[in-house]
């Protein structure tokens, strides 16, 4: 357990600091939450016809209310805590590739439905929207982590297995 | 058919986080007392000639600050200008309802329920207030006015350094130290909810 700690928080620290940096901003998490903006964007006009999305930002054309999905709102860094739980664990690469994958489109669901929620409740009401975005859905998508995480590990094979894939 | 020990966890979990937040909510005057009295001794000791002091408002902490004043702000002769502003500590505190709730939907004798809890409220504090004072210090360097934030004295690199703790302590800390932490502390119970699982662990 203690290795898997270690490892966790020494490719966590890393993954995150990498993010950080200005190429990584530039090439991939920039346009990564351009994309998560018109995606959302798109989900709601689906039902909604009175939302425009620009740049990082989805505006409702009535109100005027817009967000601004900046850094934390992505779910980058739920996806790296992620990323580095399954790189710690002893397993074969394809169950790791796999899970990494499918716990990507998880924090991306639940995250899409954080934003567009978000967007909601902000027109409604402005406590309602600080309460959902500063504490709540930051708690909920940590859940969705531990979630995926937690069947991940179900679906590991036994050591036996482990040792003979590798 | 029996559900899935890891369905039913949670589901108590998402029963209890309601009941946690509102509890952490209406009780933020007490349980945000140890961030504050840390953050407080922390950054007025560290910097006393620019953090004056640090009040406590219900979560919010006013964080008054004292520098000699820029050319073009008046201030009477031989006095230093004083400023406010304020950090909102639930925002890195929200890891703390997060881990009650956790610590409640997992089955265990109530003794250790109480030593996991406080152990990791203790942890989460610290955590906490690892948040705030990245906040204000971040506050300081990047958003006052630039001869202000000189006096300060740090170089580029310690301003890098500065920011990388703000986004940690931001983004990063309040999230995963609750999981770290249930993790931790409950590996039998995850062992029920995993079966195998301890075998996977240490290899």
């Amino acid at each position: 357990m203690l290795r898997f700690f270690i490892i966790f928080l020494v490719i966590q620290g890393a993954l995150f600091t990498a993010e950080l940096t200005r190429p990584v901003q530039q090439a991939i998490v920039i346009p990564f939450t351009r994309s998560i903006a018109s995606l959302s964007a798109w989900l709601v006009q689906l039902f909604d016809d009175g939302v425009i999305a620009y740049s990082n930002i989805i505006r409702d054309q009535q109100s005027g209310f817009a967000v601004a999905i900046e850094a934390g709102c992505n779910g980058v860094e739920a996806t790296i805590v992620l990323v580095a739980a399954m790189l710690a664990m002893p397993a074969p690469w394809k169950h790791r590739l796999i899970g990494m994958g499918l716990g990507f489109l998880a924090i991306q669901t639940m995250n899409l439905l954080r934003i567009i929620t978000l967007f909601y409740l902000g027109q409604w009401n402005r406590t309602a929207f600080d309460w959902a975005h500063l504490y709540i859905w930051q708690a909920l998508i940590m859940l969705d982590v531990l979630i995926v995480f937690l069947i991940w590990l179900r679906y590991l094979p036994a050591r036996e297995e482990a040792a003979d894939a590798a | 058919m029996q559900p899935s020990p890891v369905k039913t966890f949670m589901i108590r979990v998402v029963l209890w986080l309601p009941v946690c937040f509102a509890a952490w909510y209406y009780m933020r005057g007490v349980i945000g007392l140890p961030t504050f009295f840390i953050s407080d001794a922390l950054m007025t000791a560290w910097l006393p000639d620019f953090i004056k002091d640090i009040e406590f408002k219900g979560h919010l902490l006013n964080v008054v600050l004292q520098f000699e004043p820029p050319a073009n702000l008046k201030v009477p002769e031989g006095q230093k200008a004083e400023l406010l502003f304020t950090v909102n500590s639930l925002a890195y505190g929200y890891s703390i309802p997060l881990y009650t709730a956790l610590i409640l939907a997992t089955p265990d004798e109530e003794r250790a329920k109480w030593i996991h809890w406080i152990i990791g409220f203790v942890i989460l504090v610290l955590a906490q207030t690892w948040g705030v004072s990245a906040e204000i210090l971040m506050t300081l360097l990047f958003k006052l006015d630039a001869a202000m934030s000189a006096q300060l004295g740090f170089s580029a690199y310690q301003k890098e350094l500065v920011a990388l703790a703000y986004q940690f302590g931001y983004l990063i800390l309040p999230a995963v130290t609750p999981l770290v932490l249930w993790i931790g502390f409950h590996q039998a119970f995850i062992g029920q909810l995993v079966p195998g699982i301890h075998g996977k662990f240490s290899r």
